[in-house]
């Protein structure tokens, strides 16, 4: 990649103040650093991993709102929280997580404190987990 | 030039590791593994200490290391990083990043992907230091002890290189996931992924592929032009124009990885998984990953 050839696409996704450090070449062919701002290709790819994110988010508010799923299940999903990873941060079966995030009525019986760590895990507040808009 | 004497140019492809239900690409070598490569060779004295789910210990002795006057690396999930941008947080945890002192109550950072120095408060630290999930650090830390007064680069530099050439190819082929092959390999899985799941999922796993090659951090080509780099400056320290003649070998290789790039953009952009298009795209990785093989045999036989 040539030095002039660094790619420098404007986007929202990185929030404009950002750059990325590249190597690129000068016209003696030594490599130099070069900042970026961007590069199509990059944002694109950045910008579809972000629609996926917010896509199953919207399929888990769905679900929440039909009474499907429990209001936990459209937070973690929007913190990219999976089951494994809340098992583990909860200390608690993969079986018993799955409950919480796909038995409303299980969810909303636990006791007040495991619903305080569950917001504690995904760095909310409490209301907020209770809530799903 | 660490990033060569660490060994750090790799490439695997691993559909058995799945973050999100998306198999794992990577340029590099396994975390962790260049630091502790480049300061073997080098000779400097390293002490790297993780803290299995001990958080107070492992924030009690990053104190005690930073009291006597070390800076301190250490592994962290960037989605716990509060000064990144959002677009850039996801659930990754093994992102290095520097901590060399404590302010006000606040730790001093140096992250490798800001451009200037920020601050972190202890709270934020130790969730970044010890997040679970795939590859958890349990606050992995590491700082050097001493280094020597005079270190002799070109024997390491050697050593360096020689492995890189040898690791990048030797692998056994019950394992296709590992080193130069496993980019044919990728090209195979990428060819069939229009036929073998829903649209909806094959350019997401695409667009993965491009978004662990393009990340900040790479240098661009998945760190292909910063391994470029290192060989000019070895050939200049070594006087050794083959070396030369590698580096803007690997140069090419990087822009082919770029159009490689470029091409799977478009791809995801215009939301179409035509088997035409996958297939045209697999054969640009077939033609890199038969590069990057001789590129690599070239390399291991170099005289120096």
């Amino acid at each position: 990649m040539k030095a002039n050839e660094v790619p420098q696409d404007d986007s929202g996704v990185i929030g404009g103040k950002f750059t990325g450090l590249k190597y690129a070449t000068d016209e003696n062919g030594n490599y130099v650093e070069v900042q970026s701002i961007g590069w199509d290709a990059e944002i694109t790819v950045l910008s579809q991993a972000w629609d996926e994110v917010n896509e199953q988010a919207k399929e888990a508010l769905e679900k929440v709102k039909a009474g499907q799923w429990s209001t936990l299940a459209y937070h973690s999903t929007k913190c990219m929280m999976n089951e494994a990873m809340l098992s583990e941060y909860m200390d608690m079966s993969k079986a018993k997580v799955k409950e919480h995030l796909y038995n409303p009525a299980a969810f909303a019986a636990l006791p007040a404190a495991t619903k305080e760590k569950y917001a504690e895990v995904l760095n909310i507040d409490l209301n907020e987990l209770l809530r799903a808009e | 030039m660490a990033f060569g004497i660490g060994s750090g140019i790799f490439f695997a492809h691993m559909p058995f590791l799945k973050l999100n239900g998306i198999p794992g690409t990577t340029y590099r070598v396994m975390p962790g593994l260049i630091s502790k490569r480049l300061t073997n060779r080098l000779g400097i004295n390293f002490q790297a200490e993780s803290f299995g789910n001990n958080r107070q210990k492992g924030m009690d002795e990053l104190d005690r290391v930073l009291d006597r006057g070390f800076p301190v690396g250490m592994l962290t999930s960037v989605y716990y990083l509060p000064y990144l941008p959002k677009a850039f947080r996801f659930h990754f945890n093994a992102h290095n990043l520097l901590i060399y002192g404590k302010q006000n109550g606040e730790y001093l950072v140096s992250d490798p992907v800001l451009d200037f120095t920020t601050t972190i408060s202890p709270k934020d630290l130790e969730r970044a230091r010890f997040p679970k999930g795939v590859l958890a650090p349990n606050g992995r830390m590491y700082y050097p002890v001493s280094v020597p007064e005079k270190v002799d680069f070109n024997p390491a530099i050697k050593k360096a290189i020689r492995w890189s050439g040898f690791e990048n190819i030797m692998t056994p082929p019950f394992l296709p996931f590992f080193g130069s092959r496993a980019i044919n390999y990728m090209a195979n899985k990428v060819a069939k992924y229009p036929t073998a799941m829903d649209e909806r999922k094959a350019i997401l796993f695409l667009g993965n592929i491009v978004r662990m090659q393009e990340e900040i951090g790479t240098g661009g080509a998945g760190f292909r032009f910063i391994y470029a780099a290192f060989l000019q400056q070895a050939a200049k320290r070594l006087d050794n124009p083959e070396l030369s003649l590698l580096s803007k070998e690997m140069t090419g290789i990087g822009d082919q990885w770029r159009d490689f790039a470029f091409s799977a953009g478009r791809i995801c952009k215009g939301r179409q998984a035509g088997n035409e298009d996958f297939k045209s795209i697999a054969n640009l990785l077939m033609d890199i990953g038969d590069k990057e093989s001789a590129f690599f045999h070239k390399l291991r036989k170099v005289k120096m």
